[in-house]
């Protein structure tokens, strides 16, 4: 049976002659779960509102929506912001409480979602005390709590961490295949989703390019700009122009490269660095005196016009050593040395001024004024200077408008901009490519890269491995305290069986040190001549 | 100590208003007494001493001590001269007495935040004043969302090289101006997730997270009667011009069972734990 029903729906916000949306035929049925996907500002959080009435935006909609329920739950990008109580009962009450439900009615609901989904030890706890995934699990918690039969989701993970990520993922597959509750979700990264949505949806441009299976949607996307999207293993294929259909897991992508490839090696070059542009000596720290160490002893250097990525699980202390090295914490014991001069010793702002610069994680609170380009002219006075720059990373258009009305992609971006206008030899990125999509963390990618060729120092803490990989000269792991394996990218994630890029999961007992997909690619293509 | 925090929210809110409306307006130095010393007994059992706040109510105390007599010469008893005016016994002993009230009012306003903090609190007023207790709710949730992004600004304009030690207050209204925009942008979103989860704020019934059972109503009768038993067996005290007597008077015997109450709850809950182990 269907559940929705889209007949000839057009939509465009005031004051806009472009069509945000346009569609002539979509329909989901009963107990499906759609995956919508697409560049950002395709069109996917315009469509899901609108299939919620409460918060469908304003402007001029013409066409039918038939939905055969009124039940439908929400889930939005940010945990934060869909917090409305001070505690997590009273949260899961919220909903329940418009319902008209009685309080015996609502005790029940409660103690059976929350155990349902396993966060009956959340119950009891503040909202401000959980971490974001945990605020995202009450969201949905909340949401399952009133019994919707149609869920949207509005990119749910942008702010995960990957691993919370992919725990949320599975939870929704299962909460579709247990409940039969009927899943339309919009999201940027696929390599989790893909595989498992019944049906994928391709938007563009406010219309339906495509809409099929995941198969046939990989097919489809070949050669689209949208293709980065996909998960490694239909790209590689795609990539390496075979018949049939192309394979959505590492599973199926290792047996199609093991039947059809013989054993080989990469051969990759060890760049040489001089000088040392960060030392850290043997740092110890801990944020009270009596909470356990963060930090235990972390040693390592950073060269001049390197890139190195440090990787670590939640709370291992990668954000505390960032805000070290760039002296908002201190260390109770240890050196951290800024070209050979101790950090102790850089008076006021000296530090900030044409040194080092930290990007940090929340890009909003980077902005302090009320358009982008006040916020630049806070640190460039030039205003040529600022059109050319804003030119070359083609944020012009985005000049006149407030920073909190850009999308995630668009506000990293103008974020790092703004501190690069201090014209830093050492930059510090903590998780820059949080709730990018795969577009634009590929031209994050490639600003790293000319910034490194101009001869920065970059440091980037992240948990996207796959980013770590392109971009890194060097990787390390954070762990316990202390920064271990610090080596060349290909040595890292070639020893590596968990902590690894995809293309290296599916390639390794095959091709012998290929991380990247692009060195994965040429093995192959190598081969077949 | 989980003991007094089962009691219903409204039990409790009127326990504390008797308790802190006879402390403060009786002003008689046994009820101060007695209440100081079943305040910090209670503080002591439920394991909220801090070092930092002795400090600052013993200073508390000084100050007023010391105050007190320069500012008013009223009383029969000069001590001695100061700059030619008296110093009097009755006025250091009232500056004594009227700062051990302010800190047993700090005390038990402390216990109070304990046993009916956040949730409890506003679930006081959500049947009388249902808007008011949602608008509390959400600004109880944006405190320490603030207090977050303030830090998180804070360093990175720090970072960026903004932050102006020498100017320091302007640099501080810039921080605050970002973060009061980025809260502005974040109601909205909240406003927007209310409505996804069909908010309407006529129509809601409300979740009784606690129900008032037979010890809610004991308890609320019980104090009711202590409190009424003080006010009406009160004494009346003098500080000026001489001290008035203190003799023994129904009132105290009453107000000492009120203000030991909880230390009676917390303490048969601890002592039923100690009986039900040496059982195991």
């Amino acid at each position: 049976m269907e559940i929705l029903n889209i007949k000839d729906l057009s939509f465009s916000y005031p004051k806009q002659d472009e069509k945000a949306i346009e569609i002539a035929d979509f329909s989901v049925n009963q107990g499906d779960f759609v995956l919508l996907c697409g560049k950002s500002g395709c069109g996917k959080t315009t469509l899901l509102k609108l299939l919620k009435k409460e918060i469908s935006p304003f402007g001029t909609l013409k066409g039918k929506i038939d939905l055969n329920t009124e039940n439908i739950g929400f889930v939005f990008q940010n945990p934060e912001e869909q917090i409305i109580s001070e505690n997590v009962k009273s949260e899961f009450a919220f909903g329940l409480e418009n319902l008209k439900l009685s309080t015996d009615e609502i005790s029940l609901r409660i103690a059976e979602t929350a155990s349902y989904l396993g966060i009956s030890y959340l119950i009891n706890k503040k909202t401000a005390e959980l971490s974001g995934g945990e605020k995202q699990l009450v969201n949905l918690g909340a949401v399952l709590a009133m019994r919707p039969e149609l869920l949207l989701f509005d990119e749910p993970t942008a702010f995960l961490d990957p691993i919370c990520a992919k725990k949320f993922i599975d939870l929704i597959f299962r909460i579709n295949r247990e409940l039969g509750i009927t899943v339309i979700i919009a999201e940027h990264s696929l390599n989790e989703l893909f595989s498992l949505s019944s049906r994928v949806c391709f938007l563009e441009k406010g219309k339906i390019a495509c809409y099929d299976t995941p198969q046939k949607t990989a097919k489809f996307l070949k050669n689209n700009e949208f293709e980065k999207a996909l998960p490694t293993s239909a790209r590689i294929f795609n990539m390496l122009d075979f018949e049939g259909e192309p394979p959505l897991n590492i599973s199926e992508a290792k047996k199609f490269i093991e039947e059809n490839f013989k054993p080989d090696r990469f051969e990759f070059e060890i760049e040489k660095f001089k000088d040392n542009a960060l030392e850290v000596k043997n740092v110890w720290f801990r944020y009270e005196k009596n909470s356990p160490d963060i930090l235990k002893g972390v040693n390592f250097e950073l060269k001049q016009g390197e890139i190195l990525s440090i990787l670590g699980g939640n709370g291992s202390g990668k954000t505390t050593l960032l805000n070290l090295l760039s002296k908002l914490l201190k260390a109770y014991s240890g050196k951290i040395l800024v070209f050979g001069k101790d950090i102790k010793k850089f008076g006021g702002n000296s530090l900030y001024s044409e040194n080092l610069s930290y990007l940090p994680q929340n890009p909003t609170s980077v902005f302090v004024s009320q358009t982008v380009l006040e916020d630049f002219r806070e640190i460039e006075k030039d205003e040529n200077v600022i059109k050319s720059i804003a030119s070359k990373f083609g944020v012009l258009h985005l000049l006149a408008r407030h920073p909190f009305d850009l999308s995630g992609g668009e506000m990293q971006k103008c974020a790092l901009i703004k501190v690069l206008f201090k014209k830093p030899k050492i930059l510090l990125l903590d998780e820059p490519t949080k709730s990018l999509d795969a577009v634009f963390e590929n031209d994050l990618a490639d600003i790293l890269k000319m910034l490194k060729s101009e001869g920065v120092s970059i440091i980037v803490v992240t948990h996207n491995v796959e980013f770590a990989a392109t971009i890194s000269d060097r990787c390390a792991l954070l762990f316990d305290g202390e920064l271990t394996a610090i080596c060349e990218k290909h040595k890292f994630f070639s020893q590596n069986q968990y902590f690894t890029t995809a293309s290296s999961r599916i390639a390794k007992s095959v091709f012998e040190n290929a991380v990247l997909q692009k060195e994965v690619v040429a093995l192959c293509q190598k081969q077949k001549g | 100590m989980r003991d007094l925090e089962k009691f219903h929210p409204a039990a409790l809110g009127v326990y504390f208003v008797c308790v802190l409306g006879i402390l403060m307006f009786l002003n008689n130095p046994v009820i101060i007494v007695i209440s100081l010393f079943s305040g910090a007994f209670l503080v002591l059992l439920l394991k909220k001493f801090e070092l930092k706040s002795l400090v600052f109510l013993t200073s508390l105390l000084l100050l007023i001590c010391i105050s007190n007599p320069l500012v008013s010469h009223k009383g029969a008893t000069p001590l001695f001269y100061f700059n030619s005016s008296p110093i009097t016994l009755q006025s250091v002993v009232y500056g004594l007495f009227f700062a051990l009230m302010l800190i047993a009012v700090i005390i038990w306003c402390k216990i109070l935040n304990f046993v009916l903090g956040g949730d409890s609190f506003i679930y006081l007023f959500s049947k009388p004043l249902p808007k008011t207790a949602l608008i509390l709710k959400l600004s109880l949730r944006f405190i320490p969302l603030f207090k977050q992004q303030y830090h998180k600004t804070k360093n990175s304009v720090k970072v960026l090289g903004l932050y102006n030690g020498n100017k320091k207050i302007k640099s501080e209204i810039r921080v605050i101006n970002a973060v009061i925009a980025f809260m502005v942008e974040n109601s909205i979103e909240t406003a927007r997730a209310m409505n996804a989860r069909s908010y309407n704020n006529k129509y809601r019934s409300r979740y009784r997270f606690k129900k008032f059972g037979v010890y809610d109503f004991c308890f609320l009768v019980l104090t009711l009667i202590l409190a009424t038993l003080t006010v009406v067996f009160k004494q009346k005290f003098y500080f000026y011009p001489n001290f008035s007597e203190v003799s023994f008077s129904l009132g105290y015997l009453t107000f000492f069972v009120l203000a030991f109450m909880p230390i009676f709850i917390v303490l048969k809950g601890e002592l039923k734990w100690k009986f039900l182990i040496s059982k195991i």
